[in-house]
């Protein structure tokens, strides 16, 4: 057994590898599921609809000017751009989740006593390409 | 980020601070007014993916003259004023990029009597955040 540590993870955004300033990253694969239970059924049944997902992204904030989070997502708010995932890393073989999304928000959050944090969140447009890295 | 290139370079810019003297590891000499950069904790190593970034407290001790007077209390008050040209504070969080880390805030201090010694000095000890990447 073999468990796989977060901190491996690469999270890039166009061709902007951003992983260095992230620290937490997830996923969504969802879908609609259709209600098609009839008269005298005992319970629901479904079919499954159209697929739908989100990805959320954040970390520290940097203050890196060129190719710090803000200096990448901002640019990029309310368009598509292709968001890359490898929770393994690096590797042939690797699995990695690849979709072009809308970013949908970036968020900065600045407490007093502490670091200012950020947070992404972008929109699957069509389905996730789950094909390992080559 | 390596540990003794963070401290030397604390101490570097500590050492521009008029009067006071400056070591930058605990080598069991004190010759108040001193400030001495002291070993952390802990580092907290992959705060960020692909080891982007580590972090460390580092205490920074500022002595001053074993018999606290009416002098020594006003140049301990300077060192931890929040502003002016003998303030830690302001000395190590602005006016300078570091090289060896990213980013350096000085997050409180606090009062208590460091012996060194048989000797017991008057001690205004300040807590740092230090950040910087993992990779360099």
């Amino acid at each position: 057994m073999s468990r796989g540590h977060g901190r491996l993870t690469v999270f890039k955004v166009g061709t902007s590898d951003i992983s260095q300033y992230c620290d937490t990253s997830e996923w969504t694969d969802d879908s609609d599921v259709h209600d098609t239970t009839g008269y005298g059924a005992s319970g629901h049944g479904y079919d499954p609809g159209l697929a739908d997902g989100k990805v959320t992204v954040g970390g520290t904030y940097d203050t890196t000017a060129l190719t710090g989070p803000r200096a990448v997502l901002v640019p990029a708010l309310r368009t598509k751009v292709l968001v890359t995932r490898q929770p393994e890393g690096t590797g042939t073989g690797k699995p990695q989740d690849k979709a072009t999304c809308v970013l949908k928000s970036y968020v900065e959050t600045a407490p007093v006593a502490d670091y200012t944090k950020w947070t992404a969140e972008f929109t699957i447009d069509g389905v996730t390409d789950r094909t390992p890295q080559t | 980020m390596n540990l003794g290139d963070v401290m030397e370079e604390v101490a570097a810019r500590l050492d521009t601070i008029d009067g006071l003297r400056v070591v930058s590891y605990p080598d069991g000499k004190v010759n108040p007014p001193c400030a001495v950069v002291a070993l952390p904790d802990e580092i907290t190593y992959d705060l960020a993916y692909q080891r982007g970034e580590d972090r460390m407290a580092l205490p920074i001790v500022v002595l001053v003259a074993a018999k606290l007077t009416r002098l020594s209390r006003d140049q301990l008050s300077a060192y931890c004023d929040g502003v002016g040209p003998s303030s830690v504070k302001a000395v190590l969080e602005t006016g300078w990029t570091p090289v060896s880390f990213g980013t350096i805030t000085v997050a409180s201090v606090r009062f208590e009597e460091w012996t060194q010694g048989a000797v017991d000095y008057p001690a205004a000890i300040f807590e740092t955040e230090i950040s910087g990447r993992g990779t360099t």
